[in-house]
């Protein structure tokens, strides 16, 4: 895990990307048009 | 030619870029309009350098490459409380604040509460708030040409405010946006070149990270090499809404070409963010605390030491102005929204317009500018007297905006069911709390340690909100149908 112990790597990377993803989904959603 | 005079040379080319960039920009100015949200003419590209450079400025890299070298990569962490925050911004407040029209924060609070007074007190708020971290910001931006390029420190401040000012009072927004761009691009330079040099001394991610815990246990721990698990809560509230009301970033939602570009910039601009936390300040800190660490006499020095040490001069030149060039990307857009709060909000909106006094365009602009050159005249003098007073506020300053704006933004964002007097109560009585708790803090109250005083204003913004909303008629009507068309 990137030489990093579980707590940091979940905090650096893990939970960061949980909220990362679906903003980058929403924005595809609107470029798309399938979101107002 | 010596390291700082090669970046002399260099500051000072950048110096008339920045000079040439507002000359240019003025040419656009005719309303307010352009002046203060560059006539929402921002394509996504430049909208998300724009963010970027605004919320991540040379200190970042000085004062990060320092924290994250003295007491680890938990100094990083909360950027899941920035991408928290963020998205906040994005899945709430974007869409609606752009469509609204307005051009600043306190436009926000005035016209969906239809309140003139809850309009002036925003404006304070931001106008006070701004200024003080104006004040803070100009001081490291002399701090900063001090350390990078050797000028003195008051030479530094006085050459790097003059520049500032003369481009914002002469093309508002759209030159705050260029120059961002052009600081944005200049600052990655810097850090990138020095990639190759620090790859070669250390390695990569993983053998930074073995010899940095080697030396200093717990720098990757999640708490740090000093941190208590309450502070790293209390940091992650703080971090997370301080996000959320980031005026940085919510007023230029309103200089979007449209509501869609205002959101699809946030994602890439907190990713943006990610990049440079775990590159320029995660990566390079753990560096500097395996090869300068004992060489230098406080954290501050990290970053210019590692430069040198490791880079061949001219390239030590290159990054440092790099780094120099974007001291000025942050206080750029503080005053910006402080000229804001007195010539839009105050001035137009609270004084001339509940009168019925019309004027001109051109007088609005005209003001515009001049109130700008006064807001950096005061705070330019009030950056000069070394008062540790201003420091210590400004660190608070973030949690008195969350305290007055966050509920007030969500429930007034998200719902019909609030009323003036809700808000009101929300926004006054969350920033007043969180004022006297950051007093008594400061003044030394043992009482006002243990607990954040944003954690307080927020708690107390929030119980505000709900319970006068709960005993109060809800607002309908154009303040409602503006904000929230599809159900007026």
């Amino acid at each position: 895990m990137l030489g990093l112990p579980f707590g940091s790597f979940l905090l650096l990377f893990v939970l960061p990307g949980l909220v990362l993803v679906p903003m980058f989904y929403y924005s595809w959603l609107i470029k798309t048009g399938k979101r107002d | 030619m010596s390291v700082h005079s090669i970046g002399l040379l260099l500051f000072g080319l950048y110096l008339l870029v920045m000079i040439a960039v507002g000359i240019v920009s003025a040419r656009y100015q005719k309303t307010s309009a352009d002046f203060w949200v560059a006539n929402r003419s921002i394509g996504l590209p430049v909208l998300v350098m724009a963010n970027m450079a605004a919320i991540m400025h040379g200190g970042s890299v000085l004062s990060g490459v320092a924290l994250m070298g003295n007491i680890g990569g938990v100094a990083g962490l909360p950027y899941l409380a920035f991408v928290g925050g963020v998205a906040v911004i994005l899945f709430f407040f974007a869409k609606k604040l752009r469509d609204s029209r307005g051009f600043t924060l306190p436009d926000y609070m005035g016209d969906r509460f239809d309140s003139t007074f809850l309009r002036g007190f925003s404006a304070v708020v931001v106008g006070v708030s701004s200024t003080i971290y104006l004040i803070a910001q100009i001081r490291v931006m002399g701090f900063i040409l001090e350390e990078l390029i050797g000028v003195s420190f008051f030479t530094g401040m006085f050459v790097g405010t003059a520049v500032f000012v003369f481009y914002v009072a002469i093309g508002g927004l759209l030159a705050v946006v260029w120059t961002n761009i052009a600081q944005f691009v200049f600052m990655w330079l810097g850090l990138l070149v020095m990639g190759p040099y620090v790859y070669d001394k250390v390695g990569g991610w993983y053998d930074v990270i073995d010899q940095v815990e080697a030396l200093a246990p717990g720098w990757t721990s999640p708490q740090g090499t000093s941190w208590t698990l309450s502070f790293l809560v209390s940091w992650y509230i703080i971090w997370f809404v301080a996000y959320c009301t980031r005026l940085e970033l919510i007023t230029k939602m309103y200089a979007a070409r449209d509501d869609k570009i205002a959101r699809r910039s946030l994602p890439w601009t907190i990713l943006l963010v990610m990049v440079f936390l775990l590159y320029g300040n995660f990566y390079i800190g753990g560096a500097a605390r395996i090869l300068v660490w004992d060489t230098i006499a406080s954290p501050d020095q990290a970053f210019p030491a590692l430069v040198t040490t490791i880079l061949p001069p001219l390239l030590a030149a290159f990054a440092l102005t790099g780094i120099a060039s974007a001291a000025m990307s942050t206080t750029d857009s503080l005053l910006l929204m402080s000229g804001a709060a007195v010539a839009h909000d105050l001035l137009r909106r609270c004084i001339h317009e509940p009168r019925g006094i019309q004027k001109e365009e051109s007088y609005y602009l005209r003001v515009s500018r001049w109130t700008i050159l006064v807001v950096g005249i005061v705070a330019f003098v009030g950056a000069i007297p070394d008062v540790d007073l201003i420091l210590q506020i400004v660190s608070y300053a973030v949690a008195i905006l969350g305290s007055t704006f966050f509920f007030p933004l969500i429930v007034g964002l998200t719902t019909k069911r609030v009323s003036k007097e809700a808000a009101i109560a929300s926004a006054v009585g969350g920033a007043f709390v969180c004022g006297v708790w950051t007093w008594a803090r400061i003044a030394g109250a043992t009482w006002a340690q243990d607990i954040h005083p944003g954690v307080i204003g927020l708690a107390t913004g929030g119980v505000l909100i709900f319970v006068v909303a709960a005993v109060t008629k809800p607002l309908a009507g154009a303040p409602v149908a503006k904000f929230f068309p599809e159900k007026a």
